[in-house]
């Protein structure tokens, strides 16, 4: 389903573990020092993946509820490169919850920064609400980010900051409309066919466009979402705006 | 970026397309038109449709325009609303916004944080913005254009036995809310809030709590007394009240342990918009032991009754009787009968109490009680045409066994203190009925064929047909004035929502969603052939 708020389908189900240290910061501290001695040679140091699979991308490797990966951990898979570690239980699970801190909700990241600075920084000079909406507030034709915490992880977040266009562009594709009669639309493609097509325009007006009324189409690759932000964000100015939008859930994150 | 076009506006001219169009309170007012802006089309409860195009003549070729399977969808109740082109419905947790042209979806919205998973009867629409309930009672206001969050207001607790299905209804600029849950226990209520910025401005509760007036017509367990808000209410703008349904009383077979009237059960509540305060109150089955929620749609019209007109509500009730009220003062007029299946009164009192037949009550041997638990009419949407000047009702004829216990009652546990269902051999029979309203008598009947399991309704237009869902999954269409069957369409599924009409692009249309999927229906009209745009990808 090509919609405009797509990111608002995905369901994550994987069972959670009931062990105090998944989603604990401290514990998750620590098992990024751990991660960093034990893990990070085969899955690089942030688990973008090396020798071994990437971590950070759900889809790279089978997701796995937590005890089962507190089981891989410890006991390493036999017949691959993938070792036993042989730590004391309380290490593992500390690894086993940062390795869940980089797919987990943002929101239940406990980012850290200058909340306040970010949300300034969001809806001031990096312009983010100029095409984006929080909480009914803001642009268009950028996907709502009123519940981003909830339904991204941290560092799916960052790369769409840092790099909108990095996975290519196949859903909510920028286009460009010549009608038969000669006039033009750009904006959102939502979702099209053959026959009928649905654009949203910048102004956040859906437009549902007969086929029968359209000369030409030109999509783009490229997302509409700046992508110089990795030049014109310093690293604390990122850190704060992700601490910002981590937080943006439409519930409360105990829920 | 800049991808505003300066011939942007002459396409939108062009393509008769409106700019940030809204819609206000007044639109509402006016609607059904083109637009279908709230659940039952209209405030007055009439869902009848002004649009001319389909008639008598002509319905004979309606075909599906075009079918769209909600992925995910097993029950489908939304009754569909239409602004502008852009149709919504709603699935558990779910708002789905689909281009009425291509019946493609522009957007699609889900809760998937919600703790409870229940049917869902639709939206409401007011300015920029479209209302639901999460099944885990949450108001959720969204862009009618994107689907965007504006905000999420909780305003109740799965904990306390609610839980949330009916639609919304959008009025000046208030949003009002009910609760379901009844048949577990818990304590009913109608919430306003505000319709920019989501604050609870009112709440009444159905059931008085302890001390309050009201309370001495309980026993125990007021606390958990039902009294739920399942479906969504009528408007009179005139007199600024609205009208809203409670259902039974908790445990729904069993009055042992809550031994009077059990106020405001089972009634016909007329509530101040502004104030949220009670202005009158109608009680149809004081005492309830047989499941008769009052919810079926309060039709609000104006009609002669004993050769002066009057402002009247009309209510097909569950307890098999159609109800005329004074709608200023809640006055007692007239109860007729709906089915011919009905043993459990003989009559009424100058107040409208209903004559009790001895010997009807629930009991731990069973008791056969005409009509059965689902009543004579229920929640599917009756219609009014004023150019028949008739009124048309889904009505169930059927009988059940009554079961009941006196065992200690435990709410939130599925308890109801007994049960209901019919005998082996006495299926119950559907039959769409018309009523004179000036007599509340029946003017012509059109009986089913299926099993007696839809929930469908009806809705009827100055064309002068009326369309209905059937119990064999089949949208029929019927000579508003004779009741003669002009078409039917099976769309092979079980049917539990209502359709609608309107009309886009010049043209009307008619909605309906089923079991798994939305279908709109339209005249005939060949396909000319379209050549496909040049289509090009830029890196």
């Amino acid at each position: 389903m090509a919609g405009i708020l797509a990111a608002q389908h995905e369901v994550r189900d994987e069972k959670k573990s009931k062990n105090p240290a998944i989603g604990n910061p401290e514990a998750i501290a620590a098992g990024q020092k751990l991660f960093f001695a034990s893990c990070a040679g085969c899955h690089g140091p942030t688990g973008g993946g090396g020798r071994g699979p990437n971590l950070r991308e759900r889809g790279a490797w089978h997701p796995m509820d937590d005890d089962a990966m507190f089981t891989i951990v410890q006991k390493g898979v036999p017949g691959t490169d993938m070792p036993a570690l042989n730590r004391p239980d309380n290490e593992v699970w500390q690894i086993v919850a940062f390795v869940r801190s980089l797919t987990a909700p943002a929101m239940e990241a406990n980012a850290p920064g200058d909340i306040e600075a970010g949300r300034r920084l969001y809806w001031g000079s990096a312009g983010c609400s100029q095409c984006h909406m929080i909480a009914g507030k803001g642009g268009f034709p950028g996907p709502d980010l009123t519940n981003i915490g909830a339904l991204r992880s941290l560092n799916e977040i960052r790369t769409s900051i840092l790099d909108p266009s990095e996975r290519g562009v196949t859903e909510n594709q920028p286009v460009r409309i010549t009608f038969r009669n000669g006039a033009t639309l750009e904006g959102i493609c939502v979702d099209r066919t053959n026959y009928a097509m649905q654009v949203i325009d910048r102004a956040g007006t859906p437009h549902r466009i007969g086929m029968n009324q359209v000369e030409a189409i030109v999509f783009s690759k490229k997302s509409s979402m700046p992508d110089d932000y990795k030049t014109r964000l310093s690293r604390e100015q990122l850190q704060n705006l992700l601490a910002y939008l981590s937080r943006q859930s439409t519930r409360p994150p105990a829920e | 970026m800049n991808i505003i076009h300066p011939r942007l506006v002459l396409v939108a001219a062009l393509m008769a397309l409106p700019a940030l169009a809204q819609v206000a309170a007044r639109d509402i007012l006016a609607s059904p038109n083109e637009n279908w802006l709230t659940y039952a089309g209209d405030y007055q409860g009439k869902r009848h449709s002004p649009l001319k195009q389909i008639t008598p003549h002509n319905a004979g070729s309606l075909v599906p325009t075009w079918t769209n399977h909600i992925s995910g969808a097993s029950h489908l109740e939304a009754s569909p609303l239409v602004y502008d082109g852009v149709m919504y419905i709603t699935n558990t947790n779910e708002v789905i916004a689909l281009d009425t042209r291509s019946g493609r979806i522009i957007w699609r919205y889900k809760d998937t944080r919600s703790k409870k998973q229940n049917v869902n009867r639709g939206a409401a629409i007011l300015g920029d913005r479209v209302y639901f309930v999460t099944s885990d009672v949450h108001l959720v206001a969204l862009d009618r254009r994107t689907g965007a969050v504006a905000w999420v207001k909780q305003y109740g607790r799965v904990e306390d036995g609610l839980y949330a299905s009916a639609a919304p209804l959008a009025v000046k600029d208030k949003i009002i809310v009910g609760v379901s849950g009844g048949d577990s226990g818990m304590r009913g209520y109608v919430t306003a809030f505000s319709a920019d910025k989501g604050e609870e401005l009112w709440r009444l509760y159905t059931v008085p709590a302890k001390g309050e007036p009201g309370a001495e017509s309980w026993g125990g367990y007021i606390e958990w007394g039902g009294g739920a808000t399942w479906l969504s209410g009528t408007y009179d703008p005139e007199l600024n009240l609205l009208y809203w349904t409670t259902g039974n009383p908790w445990p729904d077979f069993y009055g042992g342990d809550r031994k009077g009237d059990n106020l405001y059960t089972c009634s016909l509540l007329a509530i101040d918009l502004d104030t949220g305060k009670m202005k009158w109150y109608f009680q149809f089955t004081p005492h309830d032991t047989h499941d008769w929620d009052a919810q079926s749609w309060p039709v609000l019209l104006d009609t002669e009754i004993n050769g002066r007109m009057r402002k009247v509500v009309m209510h097909p009730n569950r307890n098999g009787f159609l109800y005329t009220l004074d709608r200023t003062t809640g006055e007692f007029l007239r109860a007729t009968k709906m089915v011919d299946k009905l043993d459990w009164a003989s009559g009424f009192d100058a107040k409208g109490r209903p004559i009790l037949v001895p010997g009807k009550e629930p009991s731990p041997a069973g008791t056969y009680v005409c009509p059965g638990v689902r009543g004579a009419a229920n929640w599917m949407a009756p219609t009014y045409t004023p150019g028949t000047g008739l009124l048309y009702v889904m009505n169930l004829e059927q009988c059940d066994v009554f079961t009941s216990s006196a065992q200690e009652p435990e709410p939130k546990k599925n308890f109801a203190g007994g049960g209901a269902g019919p005998k082996h051999n006495e299926p119950g029979q559907f039959f769409l009925r018309a009523y004179d309203p000036k007599t509340g008598k029946r003017a012509w009947e059109y009986p089913l064929t299926g099993k007696a399991a839809s929930w469908s309704g009806a809705v009827s237009t100055a064309g002068g047909v009326v369309f209905f869902g059937d119990d064999d999954g089949q949208l029929v269409a019927l000579d508003a004035k004779t009741g003669q069957h002009l078409w039917h369409y099976l769309m092979g599924e079980n049917l539990t929502a209502a359709p609608i009409v309107y009309s886009v692009d010049g043209k009307q249309y008619v909605a309906i969603c089923s079991a798994t999927a939305v279908f709109n229906f339209g005249l005939f009209e060949a396909q000319k052939p379209m050549a496909l745009p040049a289509m090009r990808t830029q890196p």
